[in-house]
C-alpha cells in the first residue's frame, strides 16, 4: 500500500523576476511503513517536494499534479480538512531548528499543543497530568537528557540538537502516518547528527512510520532509507531500490554523486567529483538538465529532455538506458 | 536579449530558488530593477523628482530676483504673481481656467502661491536632513568605530534627544533662538541628528570587523580616510531609504510648525499655514483648503512610497 | 527566572533615571548655548517686557543667573527634583501649580487615543500582511497614507468642520460642557475624578468632548503602527515555527492567535512608546485647535506669549512623560520576550 503518491507535481515560484518552476512533474510513491531517501544538492527543488506534500509552502507557491495521501487526493481537499490530515497524517521537520519552536512558549506548552491536537481529533479528553507524562516518555525516547528540566525551557536556551530531539518527539507524540524530515540534522554537529539520524532510523522502526528522509547526502540517505529518489533542477534524475542503486547507480549523476562519498569531504551540497553549479532555474539548459556537468553526454542530450526509462524495477531519466537509442 | 533577461543573468540566479530562499534575492543590482519596476516606487520617485526639480529652478529664479533686486523674476514663471496685494473684486474666486486652483481671501492665486513656496519646503528638508546625516553621521561612525567613553557619551546624549517628542523640542528652540526660517531650520537640525547618529554608529559596529576595513588598518591607512571612505560611505546605503522617508517627516514637522505660527512669516506663502487658513472657509471655498493640503499629502507621500520601496528593495524582502 | 525579571526591571529603572538626568542637563545646556550672557538669560525671565540695566541686574541676582554653570545647574537640578521649576513669568505662581492641572487632562486623552491608534494599526497592519498583495492590502496603504503624510492639524480641522460644525453631532471645542459644574478634583484625570463622584451626566460630556481630539491623534498615528505590524506579521509568517504549527495540525485561528500574533506584536510594544511621543507632541496642535485645555494648549499659549519658564518645563515634564512610557513599554517586552527577560 501506498502512503503518498505523487504524480506529475510541478511547484512554481511568483518571483519580481518571473515564474520559475522548482519541481517539474515530479513522480514518486512512498510505500507504507518504508523510508524513501530523497537526495539533491541545495536548490534541486528537494524541501520543496515536503512543502508541497503538506500544502504549506511560502504565498508565492503554486502547486500542479496530484498527490495521494492513501486515498485522499491532498491539492483539492478543502483546507480544513487539509488541516486534519496535518500533525495525525503527515508530519514534517523542518531544516533550521533555531527558528523551528516558537521563541516565546514555553517547550512544554509548544509539546502539549501537539498532544492535544492528537486528542481532540481522537474525541478523548487528556487531563494535564497524563499529558505530561506522556511528553516526558516521549522526551526520554528521544533520548534527551533531563527532559523535565528541559520542558520549562523557552528555546532560545536550547541547543540545535536538543531542539531536533523536541521536534522530533513531537511528531512522535502526534504519532503521524508520514513523517518528512527535511535535513533534519544539517544544522547540527557532526557528532549529533550520527546520533540523529540512527534515533530516526530506530524511531521508523519502531513505531513503523512512513518516513520521507530529505537529504543532499546520498551516504546518509543510504544508511536511513528502502529507496532513495534522487532529484536534480527540478526533475527526477533516478529512483529505486537503494541497495541497488548503491552498487550499480544508473545516472551519470548519481554516479557523481556516489563518488564523492564515502570519502565524506564535502559540504553542504558541494560535490568533489561533479565539476560545476546545478543551473539556474531561470536559465535551464536545453535538453537534459544535466548536459552541461555530464562526462558522457552526446549530441541527443542537447537536443531534446530525455524521458524516464525502465531499468528493472529502477526508473532512471537518462538517454543512455533508451532502447530505441541507436548512437 | 531583453533587458530583463540581461538582468536576470547578471543576478546570477544559482540553483538557491528553494521554499525559503525563494523570497528572498540577492542584493545590489536589484534595487534600482526593483526600484523601476515596481509601481509604487516608481510613482514614488515621479513625485520626488518633480517636486525637487521644481523646487530646484524656481529656488534659483527666488535667488536671482534677490540678487538682481528685480522681484518679479521670482515669479516670472507662475502664472501670477503670488504675493500681490490684496484685491477684493476675486477674493476667493472657484477654480478656473485663469486661476487653475481659484484664488484665497487676498485674491491671490492659489497655484502661483504653492509654486512659489516649494522651494522653501524642499531646502528645510533638504538642509535639515543634509545636516543631520552629516552631523549624526561623524559622530555616530566615531562612536561606533573608537567605542568606549566616547561611544557611551554620545549614546546616553542620543537617548536623552530621543526622550523629546520632536515637535515639542523644535517649538522650544525655535522661541529661544527668535523667530524666523532660519530660527528653524536650526532648531530641526537640532532635534534631527541624533537619530542618524545612532543609525550610523550600528552600522559602523558592523562594519569595522569586516575584512576590507581591517586590511586598510593593516596597510596604514589613516584613520581618516579609514572613517569617512570605508566606514561612513558604507554604512549610509541602508540609512538611505530612512533618508527618503524622513524628507516627508520634515515637510511635515515644518508645516505644522508654520501652523503654530513658527518659522516663516506672513505675506510669504508657506504650504502647511496656507491649508490651515483656508480651514475657515471650508465647505463653502473648499479649494483654499484642498489644494494646499493635497500638495502636502501629495509630496509627503512621494517620499514615503520612496523610502518605503527602498527599504524593501535594500533588505530584500521583494515579495512583501 | 523571577529574579532576572526583577533585575531587568532594575536595570532599566535606572538607565530611565540616567536619561532623565541627561534630559535636564541637555534643557540646560541648550538654554545657555542659546542664551549664552547672563543678560541674555536675564531677558528671557522678564518675559519680552520692558526693562532698565537695574531692574535686569536685580533679575540676575536674585536667579544666580551670574554664578558658575555648574552651580546654576545643580541648584536648577535640586529644585527640579523638588518639582519646583521656578515661577511663571506671566501669572506669577509656581510653574508645576499650573502644570498640574494641565498633565492629567492632556495623558487622559493622549492614552486613550494611542490606545485606540494600536488598535486599529494591529489590526490593519494583521489583516494587510494576511492578504498581502491583494485588494485588502492596497486599500489599506492608500487609507494610512493619507492618514499618515497629512499633518497633524489638517485631520483635526478637518474632524472639527465636518462633526462639529457641519454635522453638528460632537462638541467642537472644550473638555466637558461649560455650564455642568466639574467634579471635585480628586486624580485631576476629569474621567477618572467623575467616575469617583459618580457625576455620570459630567463623565458623559467628557466622553463626547474627547472623541474629535482623540480622533484626530489616533488618525494621524495609526500609519505608523499599521507599517510596522504588517511587515512584523510578515516576517513573523514566512518563520518555520508558523509552519511548524500548522504542521501540528493546529487551525489557522490558534495559530494566528498562539503564534503568528504573540510574535509579531513584540516590535510594536517599542513603537508604541515612540507614538505615546508623538501623540503628546500632536497634542500641542490639537488642544490648540479644539482649545481642549491640557499641557498642549498650555504650552502653545506660552509660546504666544514668549513665557520662557512655562515653555521649559512642559517640554521637560513631556520628556519625562516620554521616558516613563519607554520605561514602561520596556518592562512589558521582558514579560513578552523571554529572550530578553531570560538574558
Amino acid at each position: 500500500m501506498d502512503a503518498i503518491r505523487v504524480k506529475g507535481l510541478s511547484v512554481y515560484y511568483r518571483t519580481p523576476l518571473g515564474q520559475v518552476k522548482v519541481l517539474d512533474s515530479v513522480d514518486a510513491t512512498f510505500e507504507e511503513g518504508k523510508t524513501v531517501g530523497v537526495v539533491g544538492e541545495s536548490g534541486s527543488g528537494k524541501s520543496t517536494l515536503g512543502f508541497a506534500i503538506t500544502r504549506l509552502l511560502p504565498p508565492t507557491g503554486i502547486t500542479k499534479g496530484s498527490i495521494r495521501y492513501y486515498d485522499t487526493e491532498l491539492l483539492s481537499l478543502p483546507a480544513k480538512k487539509m488541516r486534519e490530515v496535518r500533525g495525525t497524517g503527515i508530519f514534517m521537520i523542518m531544516q533550521d531548528p533555531f527558528s523551528s519552536l516558537n521563541p516565546v512558549k514555553r517547550i512544554k506548552d509548544q509539546l502539549m499543543e501537539a498532544l492535544l491536537v492528537k486528542y481532540e481529533r481522537r474525541k478523548e479528553t487528556l487531563d494535564p497530568k497524563s499529558g505530561e507524562k506522556e511528553i516526558l516518555k516521549r522526551l526520554s525516547d528521544v533520548k534527551l537528557p533531563d527532559p523535565d528540566l528541559v520542558m520549562l525551557k523557552y528555546p532560545h536556551q536550547l541547543s540545535g540538537g536538543q531542539i531536533q530531539r523536541i521536534v522530533i518527539a513531537m511528531g512522535l507524540l502526534l504519532e503521524p502516518k508520514v513523517m518528512i524530515a527535511d535535513e533534519p540534522t544539517s544544522a547540527l554537529d557532526v557528532s549529533i547528527q550520527a546520533q540523529v539520524i540512527a534515533l530516526m532510523k530506530e524511531l521508523q522502526q519502531n513505531y513503523g512510520m512512513t518516513l520521507i528522509f530529505v537529504t543532499h547526502d546520498l551516504a546518509v540517505a543510504s544508511a536511513v532509507s528502502d529507496k532513495v529518489l534522487i532529484l536534480y533542477a527540478g526533475r527526477t534524475m533516478e529512483f529505486g531500490d537503494v541497495g541497488e542503486t548503491i552498487k550499480q547507480p544508473l545516472h551519470p549523476y548519481t554516479q557523481g554523486l556516489l563518488k564523492s562519498f564515502p570519502s565524506g569531504s564535502y559540504k553542504e551540497g558541494r560535490l568533489f567529483s561533479l565539476k560545476g553549479m546545478p543551473p539556474s532555474f531561470f536559465d535551464m539548459p536545453a535538453g537534459c538538465r544535466f548536459n552541461p556537468r555530464c562526462p558522457y553526454a552526446f549530441d541527443r542530450c542537447f537536443k531534446e529532455e530525455p524521458g524516464v526509462y525502465g531499468v528493472g524495477d529502477r526508473l532512471v531519466r537518462c538517454f543512455l538506458y533508451d532502447k530505441s537509442n541507436k548512437s | 536579449m531583453k533587458v530583463v533577461d540581461l538582468i536576470k543573468k547578471a543576478l546570477g540566479f544559482r540553483g538557491d530558488v528553494d521554499a525559503t530562499a525563494s523570497t528572498t534575492i540577492p542584493e545590489n543590482l536589484t534595487t534600482w530593477y526593483y526600484m523601476v519596476h515596481k509601481k509604487e516606487a516608481l510613482i514614488g520617485m515621479v513625485i520626488v523628482a518633480v517636486f525637487l526639480v521644481w523646487a530646484f529652478i524656481e529656488g534659483l529664479m527666488q535667488l536671482m530676483a534677490g540678487y538682481l533686486r528685480r522681484p518679479y523674476l521670482g515669479w516670472v514663471l507662475l502664472p501670477h504673481n503670488p504675493l500681490a496685494s490684496p484685491n477684493p473684486a476675486i477674493s476667493l474666486n472657484p477654480p478656473s481656467i485663469k486661476y487653475l486652483f481659484g484664488t484665497n481671501l487676498n485674491g491671490q492665486d492659489i497655484l502661483s502661491r504653492l509654486l512659489y513656496a516649494a522651494p522653501k519646503d524642499a531646502f528645510a528638508a533638504v538642509v535639515v536632513v543634509g545636516s543631520a546625516v552629516l552631523l549624526g553621521g561623524v559622530l555616530g561612525v566615531i562612536a561606533g568605530y573608537y567605542g568606549g567613553w566616547t561611544d557611551e557619551i554620545l549614546m546616553r546624549a542620543t537617548d536623552a534627544f530621543l526622550a523629546f517628542p520632536g515637535l515639542v523640542l523644535a517649538i522650544a528652540l525655535s522661541i529661544l533662538i527668535g523667530p524666523g526660517f532660519n530660527s528653524v531650520l536650526i532648531s530641526l537640525t537640532i532635534i534631527w541628528w541624533p537619530i542618524y547618529a545612532r543609525l550610523f554608529r550600528g552600522q559602523a559596529l558592523t562594519l569595522k570587523y569586516r575584512g576590507f576595513v581591517e586590511v586598510s588598518r593593516l596597510f596604514g591607512v589613516s584613520q581618516i580616510k579609514i572613517l569617512f571612505r570605508h566606514i561612513f560611505m558604507n554604512a549610509i546605503d541602508p540609512i538611505l531609504a530612512y533618508m527618503a522617508l524622513d524628507f516627508g517627516t520634515v515637510i511635515l514637522t515644518y508645516s505644522t510648525l508654520a501652523f503654530l505660527g513658527i518659522g516663516i512669516q506672513p505675506p510669504y506663502p508657506e504650504w502647511g499655514s496656507m491649508s490651515s487658513n483656508g480651514l475657515s472657509f471650508f465647505p463653502s471655498a473648499w479649494w483654499y483648503t484642498l489644494f494646499p493640503s493635497a500638495t502636502i499629502l501629495l509630496v509627503v507621500i512621494g517620499f514615503i512610497l520612496v523610502g518605503d520601496s527602498l527599504q524593501d528593495a535594500l533588505s530584500g524582502r521583494v515579495n512583501d | 527566572m523571577q529574579s532576572n525579571f526583577i533585575f531587568f526591571v532594575i536595570r532599566r529603572a535606572f538607565n530611565a533615571l540616567i536619561t532623565l538626568f541627561l534630559l535636564i542637563l541637555l534643557v540646560f545646556v541648550l538654554i545657555h548655548v542659546v542664551l549664552p550672557t547672563p543678560e541674555a538669560m536675564a531677558k528671557v525671565y522678564v518675559g519680552g517686557a520692558h526693562y532698565t540695566p537695574g531692574e535686569l541686574q536685580a533679575i540676575i541676582s536674585r536667579y544666580g543667573l551670574d554664578q558658575p554653570l555648574y552651580v546654576q545647574f545643580f541648584n536648577y537640578l535640586i529644585n527640579a527634583v523638588r518639582g519646583n521649576f521656578g515661577m511663571d513669568s506671566l501669572y506669577k505662581v509656581p510653574e508645576m501649580q499650573l502644570l498640574d492641572k494641565f498633565i492629567p487632562i492632556t495623558l487622559e486623552f493622549v492614552v486613550i487615543a494611542v490606545a485606540l491608534q494600536v488598535v486599529i494599526g494591529v489590526l490593519t497592519g494583521g489583516l494587510a500582511a494576511l492578504w498581502r498583495g491583494k485588494a485588502v492590502d492596497w486599500g489599506i496603504k492608500v487609507l494610512y497614507l493619507l492618514a499618515w503624510a497629512a499633518p497633524v492639524f489638517l485631520w483635526a480641522t478637518l474632524l472639527q468642520f465636518t462633526f462639529a460644525y457641519n454635522l453638528r453631532v460632537l462638541p467642537s471645542m472644550n473638555i466637558a460642557n461649560p455650564l455642568l459644574t466639574p467634579p471635585r478634583p480628586i486624580t485631576g484625570y476629569p474621567l477618572i475624578d467623575a467616575a469617583l463622584e459618580g457625576d455620570w451626566p459630567y463623565f458623559d460630556s467628557v466622553v463626547v468632548h474627547m472623541i474629535l481630539p482623540v480622533l484626530a491623534i489616533a488618525i494621524t498615528g495609526f500609519g505608523l503602527t499599521t507599517r510596522m505590524m504588517r511587515s512584523s506579521s510578515i516576517e513573523v509568517l514566512d518563520k518555520d515555527y508558523v509552519r511548524l504549527a500548522y504542521m501540528k495540525g493546529l487551525s489557522s485561528g490558534k495559530v494566528f492567535t498562539g503564534t503568528i500574533f504573540r510574535n509579531a506584536i513584540i516590535p510594536i510594544i517599542t513603537l508604541t512608546a515612540v507614538q505615546f511621543g508623538f501623540a503628546v507632541a500632536g497634542a500641542v496642535v490639537i488642544e490648540e485647535i479644539f482649545l481642549y485645555k491640557g499641557m498642549g494648549f498650555f504650552l502653545y499659549q506660552s509660546v504666544v506669549n514668549l513665557d520662557y519658564v512655562a515653555i521649559l518645563t512642559t517640554t521637560i515634564i513631556i520628556g519625562i512623560s516620554v521616558i516613563v512610557a519607554n520605561f514602561i513599554a520596556d518592562v512589558l517586552y521582558a514579560l513578552i520576550d523571554p529572550r530578553v527577560r531570560l538574558e
